[in-house]
């Protein structure tokens, strides 16, 4: 990798957290559960727990696995395959108990806007994919771009979130 | 266990489990789960119910 993918690497992640850091900060909800009722709230407590240990589970499966030479992704892709496996178990559960989209929040609007991310990491991935390290490579697999993980996460949340939106009575 | 005095005080003034939810704050699917007996409120959550619906803690919330 040339200097300069290093530095557009670093200055997309600086970029990404100063950006994040202004959101959270204009954004800021004045309600202490973050614009969540306190029953959504326990139920993204319980689904952080469940996230985080899916992710110790699969740190443990990962050194169990490199410890008897079987190294089934590259390690960039494993690294981001691990938190974004976390991060679903986590989306999962708070949508099943309701408490993926805040109060005041149109859920049509997230699942488009979740949508439309996941379409623009799909023809990021396309674009920016290494082709020459796509595919099994020496028995392991290569995903070329880590944007083809955040896409399928993405739409993935999208339809999940879409069907419950369309299964939920609207008086139980 | 179902609060069916809380879905009756609430069908008594006309309102949707949608309507009690935007009047206290929180969403419906809390609404739902407090009347189907899922989901325990704070004391504090209780006390807007009451308000809202007119009804003392103990007319809603007090097991017979």
């Amino acid at each position: 990798m040339s200097k300069a993918y290093y530095l557009g690497l670093f200055a997309g992640i600086l970029f990404a957290l100063v950006f994040t850091i202004l959101a959270v900060y204009l954004f800021k909800k004045n309600n202490k559960n973050g614009g969540y009722d306190e029953r959504q709230a326990i139920a993204r407590g319980k689904a952080y727990s469940a996230g985080f240990y899916t992710m110790l589970i699969e740190l443990f499966f990962a050194a169990f696995l490199s410890d008897i030479g079987v190294e089934l992704f590259s390690s960039a892709d494993a690294l981001f395959l691990l938190a974004v496996i976390g991060l679903l178990v986590f989306v999962v559960i708070c949508i099943i108990n309701d408490a993926y989209a805040r109060l005041n929040e149109n859920p049509k609007k997230v699942i488009i806007l979740l949508a439309s991310l996941g379409l623009l990491n799909l023809a990021l991935s396309l674009t920016n994919s290494d082709y020459n390290r796509f595919g099994v490579i020496k028995g392991k697999l290569y995903l070329g771009s880590p944007n083809i993980i955040i896409a399928v996460a993405l739409i993935l949340i999208a339809i999940i979130f879409g069907i419950k939106q369309l299964t939920s009575n609207d008086e139980e | 266990m179902k609060n069916l005095k809380m879905k009756s005080a609430r069908a008594a003034l006309d309102l949707s489990q949608q309507d009690l939810a935007e009047k206290v704050g929180v969403s419906r699917q809390t609404i739902s789960a407090i009347e189907k007996g899922d989901y325990n409120p704070t004391i504090n959550l209780c006390k807007d119910i009451c308000k809202a619906l007119e009804k003392t803690l103990d007319d809603l919330f007090w097991e017979d």
